[in-house]
């Protein structure tokens, strides 16, 4: 119990400190292998990235000042994100946008050339 | 006044599944979203004549279904910026650590991103605007949608547990979904 008190306390100061950072990372592994009680990554919300991150950064765009996320991430999540949307595109439209496109279909076909 | 050609008519219904696609990822509900599809192509129809002939049609439509999201938005929301994603942060529940992503993680983490980083993802990242062209859809400047794209993936890399590409990899849907977009 006194572990995690001190683990907790130790999470607060990564964003300050990357050996404490490293630290933590390593306690949480130690208890995670002892303990059945699922432990998450302290992660690095505050704008703050270890320095093996900071290397590999290479975004296609990088914005002023902000710390950008690994250019392979951004691919895996540009694939994920294009699933998610043909999967929403092959839903069948409901009827009542159905019978709005019949009427834009005559509308048009009246109309034009 | 530009006239609703047989070409801007097909352009329109094509249109159509993207339109929905954005905005039940925008909302995450589809009744909401069909609502919207229904009055953006309503809209759009009865303003045709504000349309610039031979300027791209979709994301006109785009423009038009994101102001009514915004208006209809702007009367319930609360915070505007997430500048150090504490938004984010506070609903953050990473998934299980077992190397596994899917289509129901990213959804769920979707949802929990400020709208604004939410809709420029999309538009960038799902549909396939240019920056440029999702500037103009949410009235905005070019840095700040590159800004709004990047802290978007970063809050869903935070939310998601993921540090490495090989988090994402190692799940079949991704392999999946690569073999669909070489």
């Amino acid at each position: 119990m006194t572990q995690f008190r001190s683990v907790k306390l130790l999470t607060r100061q990564e964003d300050r400190n990357p050996f404490v950072k490293e630290h933590v990372k390593a306690m949480l592994r130690k208890l995670a292998s002892r303990s059945e009680q699922p432990l998450s990554q302290p992660s690095f919300r505050n704008g703050y990235s270890p320095p093996d991150r900071q290397r590999k950064v290479t975004s296609a765009v990088p914005p002023q000042g902000e710390p950008a996320i690994d250019r392979a991430v951004q691919e895996r999540f540009g694939a994920l994100l294009r699933s998610m949307y043909d999967e929403r595109k092959a839903e069948p439209i409901p009827d009542r946008l159905l019978d709005l496109l019949k009427q834009l279909d005559k509308r048009g076909s009246g109309r034009g050339r | 006044m530009t006239v609703l050609t047989p070409e801007l008519r097909d352009d329109m219904l094509r249109a159509v599944s993207s339109l929905r696609a954005f905005a039940i990822s925008l909302t995450g509900s589809v009744d909401q979203a069909d609502d919207l599809v229904q009055e953006a192509l309503v809209r759009g129809l009865s303003n045709l004549n504000r349309f610039e002939a031979g300027t791209n049609i979709q994301a006109w439509l785009f423009t038009i279904l994101r102001n009514q999201f915004h208006t209809a938005y702007r009367k319930r929301r609360r915070e505007v910026e997430d500048p150090d994603g504490s938004m984010a942060g506070k609903l953050c529940s990473a998934p299980e650590q077992d190397g596994h992503l899917d289509l129901e993680d990213l959804k769920a983490a979707l949802a929990r991103l400020p709208f604004e980083q939410r809709e420029a993802l999309l538009l960038v990242s799902a549909e396939g605007f240019s920056y440029e062209e999702a500037a103009r859809i949410c009235g905005t400047r070019l840095g700040t949608i590159k800004s709004r794209v990047n802290r978007a993936r970063t809050h869903l890399a935070e939310m998601l547990g993921i540090e490495e590409a090989d988090d994402i990899g190692a799940d079949r849907v991704i392999k999946a979904a690569l073999h669909h977009h070489p």
